[in-house]
């Protein structure tokens, strides 16, 4: 199945600055994404997208599936599906 | 009673029979109100008939920095600034940083309460208890930067710190702001207050030094504070280099961004062009309000075409929305020009650019014609008419004059059905974001007490996806009557009564924000709360400025959302499909009085208001 990788700011450019489209095997997660993403872009991307350590009050990374965080799915074990359009990012809050 | 923090006075200024006094703050008052938003409503509720003419002499222009202001706290440089408001009739605070807010504590007073009306232009010049009236006749029709440094220059002190109108708040425009050096107090038309009180400017000094109530505690609390600012991987690494204009990229990334006059979200999408990386290349360093470390206000240089010089410092989120998506432009150096533009003829950004874009619409659908724009093409996206048409908005002239209302008052006078184009609740115009895809923000909207006011309730939990108090999913609708009370509470309490920069709260003391403020408190003031009484505090200013509102005439049917937002969904992106319907909405609106122990009418009970110690105000109402 394919999925679509959006992402903005220094992720999108540790992935090389443009939008991308993922081959990825049926019933696979948000976590096997994140390892599929760190190994195609800049090893950077390492850092940021691997799980958090500890389960610190807010975690930096944010992705979206579909326009709905993956905190109110089913966190990194969220399974995909043909076609998600995944959005990953490390946010600035301020408005 | 507070040992710190508190200057301890209230100055009293009486422009029409030129005379002032001062007052004591009492010390129930600074409990239960802390200071900034909370002590500005208390004077507005106390003191201001709610059904008064909010350009009429009986209305009051009350300025109130807070308890930390003055202090070493870092990031607390801010005060409110309340009135009935012109734009809304109900309350109309509103807050602004920058350097004035600590010179106001250094010269004495924790409020100043402007009343009556000079019988000329005036400015007051304050310095050390001593108020004095001073002619501003050749300061009327001066810019606000023009204002300041003339000043300057007449009282022989270049380090005055100034609160000013330009021509829109002299010409009594209701989307007029207050300017202090490049920062505003924009929103609710309070330059229009000043101005109808032909008060030019307020210009202050002072050497006093905040008295601190207890050091060790003080100094634990704020060393916590800045460790959470120094562990926060987005404050100083990214928002320090960007400010809020990267919200333009995330908001566009949600599918929230509203364009053309919110009939584009989704559709037009100019982040490559205007969003926070874009604008970069038009930076010329960054600035900070008094004692902030972090220093997110970015100064930028239009660098091309007919607005090649202009320089400002901004523009932040909101104005690119303003002078950018939502008026269907995409030039950067139109929207630095026209930031600068606006803060210079004293008029809000955001007011301003919905208002230009609502005349756009209607231009477009041949409600206004090319004869009474003036020659204009009103087209979406044609930033020299939009420049053109904000100048005329700050001078009142054509079509302008009529704009320099606001976008409901501009509807309600053009008519031929243009009133379902404008995008405002309780007569403020709507901020950036499309609430159609974060539905506690949008209920925020319908009713926080100032009307369309996104720093009111600020849904960060949607729009940053900070799971503080817990994961919110942006698009349900459970839940979004409680959460909206929670932020409304949170952010009335934390950050515009004490006062901090709101930024501080999101994005390093969101896990122990309210905590944060009781230790601080503590420290600076000696006043003790828990964190739960802190929250209060927050509850108790929304509840009594409802009162006011309610006095005022307003009701549950002003809670609403412009008709687009309930009927059209958002046509394209990622949050395509979305919109409030009035069923939705009415479910919301249920929760969240249930939430806040008020009637379904949206009136609270005795019994909340006397839990929150506002029986004066369950009497008031007859209940
Ligand atoms: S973070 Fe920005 S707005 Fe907040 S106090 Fe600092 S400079 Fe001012």
């Amino acid at each position: 199945m394919k999925v679509k990788v959006r992402s903005i700011a220094l992720i999108k450019s540790l992935l090389g600055g443009s939008d991308l489209e993922v081959d990825l095997p049926e019933g696979a997660t948000v976590d096997d994404l994140m390892a599929r993403l760190t190994a195609i872009g800049d090893p950077a991307l390492a850092s940021h997208l691997a799980p958090p350590q500890e389960e610190s009050a807010h975690a930096p990374l944010r992705i979206l599936i579909n326009g709905r965080d993956i905190t109110v799915l089913d966190g990194r074990r969220t399974v995909l599906a043909d076609g998600d359009d995944v959005l990953v990012f490390i946010p600035i809050a301020g408005g | 009673m507070y040992k710190g923090g508190y200057t301890g006075k209230v100055l009293r200024v009486d422009l029409t029979s030129k005379t002032y006094k001062e007052e004591p703050l009492p010390a129930d008052v600074a409990q239960d109100f802390i200071g900034g938003a909370g002590l500005t409503v208390k004077y507005l509720y106390d003191e201001v008939p709610a059904d008064c003419d909010p350009l009429g002499p009986e209305n009051k222009l009350i300025y109130a920095p807070g308890p930390f202001t003055g202090t070493t706290i870092p990031c607390a440089s801010r005060m409110a600034i309340n009135a009935k408001s012109p734009a809304t009739g109900a309350v109309g605070v509103a807050t602004t940083g920058g350097h004035f807010p600590v010179e106001m504590k250094r010269a004495g007073y924790d409020v100043i309460i402007i009343e009556g009306k000079a019988d000329k232009p005036t400015y007051l010049w304050i310095k050390n208890g001593e108020v004095k009236f001073r002619d501003a006749t050749d300061l009327w029709g001066l810019t606000t930067s023009d204002t300041q440094q003339v000043i300057k220059d007449e009282l022989h002190d270049q380090n005055i710190r100034i609160s000013c109108i330009g021509p829109a708040g002299e010409k009594l425009s209701r989307i007029a702001c207050i300017v202090n050096e490049r920062r505003v107090a924009g929103r609710k038309g309070l330059g229009a207050v000043m101005g109808s009180k032909n008060l030019k400017a307020i210009a202050l000094r002072g050497d006093q030094q905040m008295t601190i109530a207890d050091k060790e505690k003080y100094d634990a609390a704020r060393k916590r504070m800045l460790e959470g600012m120094r562990k926060s991987p987005i404050l100083y690494p990214e928002f320090s280099r960007y400010g809020t204009s990267t919200t333009l990229d995330l908001t566009q990334a949600l599918g929230i961004y509203p364009a053309k006059n919110w009939t584009a979200t989704g559709v037009f999408t100019p982040a490559d062009k205007i969003g926070g990386y874009a604008i970069e290349s038009r930076g010329m360093g960054k600035t900070a309000c008094a004692t902030c470390p972090v220093g997110c206000s970015q100064l930028r240089l239009a660098k091309e075409g007919p607005y090649m010089g202009f320089f400002t410092e901004g523009p932040e989120y909101e104005t690119l929305y303003a002078f950018g998506g939502v008026t269907g432009v995409d030039n950067p150096d139109a929207i630095i020009a026209c930031d600068r533009l606006a803060d210079e003829l004293g008029l809000d950004t955001m007011s301003a650019g919905v208002t230009i874009a609502f005349a756009m619409e209607c231009f477009e659908r041949g409600i206004l014609t090319l004869e009474e724009t003036g020659g204009l093409d009103l087209h979406f996206g044609n930033d020299v008419a939009m420049t053109k048409l904000l100048h005329m908005m700050g001078e009142r002239q054509g079509l302008g004059d009529i704009l320099a209302e606001g976008v409901k008052r501009a509807a309600e006078k053009i008519g031929r059905g243009s009133e379902k184009y404008a995008m405002h609740v309780k007569g403020l115009e709507l901020p950036a974001y499309d609430v159609r895809g974060a539905k506690a923000h949008g209920l925020n909207y319908a009713t926080a007490f100032t009307g369309a006011d996104h720093n009111k309730g600020y849904a960060f939990q949607e729009i940053f996806g900070i799971p503080i108090p817990k994961p919110i999913d942006r698009l349900s609708y459970e839940g979004k009557g409680w959460l909206c009370k929670w932020n409304q509470d949170a952010r009335t309490a934390l950050a515009d009564s004490p006062t901090m920069c709101v930024f501080l709260m999101d994005m390093a003391v969101a896990d122990f924000m309210f905590e944060n403020t009781a230790n601080l408190m503590a420290g600076a003031t000696g006043l003790s709360y828990t964190p739960e009484e802190v929250h209060q505090v927050g509850e108790r200013i929304n509840n009594l400025a409802r009162v006011f509102n309610i006095k005022a005439g307003f009701t549950r049917a002003d809670d609403d959302l412009p008709e687009r937002l309930k009927t059209e969904p958002i046509p394209d992106g990622p949050s395509k499909g979305e919109l409030i319907s009035q069923a939705d909405l009415d479910a919301m609106l249920d929760e969240y009085y249930d939430a806040r122990g008020w009637t379904r009418e949206g009136v609270p009970t005795r019994a909340k208001l006397e839990e929150l110690r506002l029986g004066y105000a369950a009497d008031a109402l007859g209940i």
